[in-house]
């Protein structure tokens, strides 16, 4: 039932994640994406990772997802022209770079120490990642949240025009 | 039991066809599209190790992307 599980949802991973690169119109990408999202979270249930399957749906599917489709819709993207000339080239580093992977992990093998073990207790799955959160990588999370602090003031000085002076915006500073 | 290189080499893939599209798409976002997918796969490798090792950690540093 697990592996069955697992071969359904890796073929539509996949799969859609091919398709999100091989569309040509960008709002059937961000669709195929969509549905790469689902899958994803599924996945993260069938390896009890509930909390990210919830956080998945809704930061990914719920806010990242509508936003490309906002600005897919609001620029009105063409479908022309949406390929490099190097599309070759391209296809032939990642057919490279995945035999590579492959060959890698199927060689290695995994480790003693990597077979789970079936009688590990597991606590409330929020519970354990936000006290892991808040001990153990606390300065890895308050540098990962001033981080996103500094984008958002940077996306604000962008976006607003005339907040460093009279009609400059901050890229035309070194006039 | 799915073993965990399936993990890796389905990661491995997501990752791949996110450089791929990295490499031959012309739009902005569809670049950023291809991104996500890559963001995605190394969350799928989080979420296989730390299950497999039976901690948390690959679950906290997947959820504080």
């Amino acid at each position: 039932m697990a592996t069955l599980s697992f071969l359904y949802l890796g073929t539509v991973i996949a799969l859609t994640a091919i398709l999100v690169v091989a569309f040509r119109k960008p709002v059937y990408s961000v669709m195929a994406l969509l549905v790469m999202f689902f899958h994803i979270a599924g996945l993260f249930v069938t390896l009890h990772a509930e909390f990210l399957a919830a956080v998945q749906i809704i930061v990914y599917a719920g806010a990242i997802l509508v936003l490309y489709l906002f600005v897919v819709m609001l620029l009105n993207v063409k479908e022309d022209d949406s390929y490099q000339r190097q599309v070759k080239l391209g296809l032939g580093l990642g057919l490279l770079a995945l035999t590579q992977v492959v060959y890698i992990v199927s060689t290695a093998g995994a480790p003693e120490e990597l077979v789970r073990e079936k009688t590990a207790p597991v606590a409330g799955n929020t519970e354990t990642i936000g006290h892991a959160l808040y001990t153990t990588y606390l300065f890895p999370f308050e540098v990962a949240s001033l981080i996103l602090l500094v984008a958002m003031i940077g996306a604000i000085l962008l976006a607003k025009k005339g907040i460093m002076g009279p009609e400059a915006g901050p890229l035309k500073e070194s006039k | 039991m799915v073993p965990l290189s399936y993990y890796m080499i389905l990661s491995a893939i997501v990752f791949v066809t996110g450089v791929v599209g990295v490499l031959i798409r012309r739009n902005i976002i569809m670049i950023l599209l291809s991104i996500e997918l890559m963001l995605n796969a190394t969350n799928i490798n989080f979420v296989a190790f730390s299950y497999y090792r039976t901690t948390s950690r690959g679950r906290s540093s997947s959820s504080s992307r």
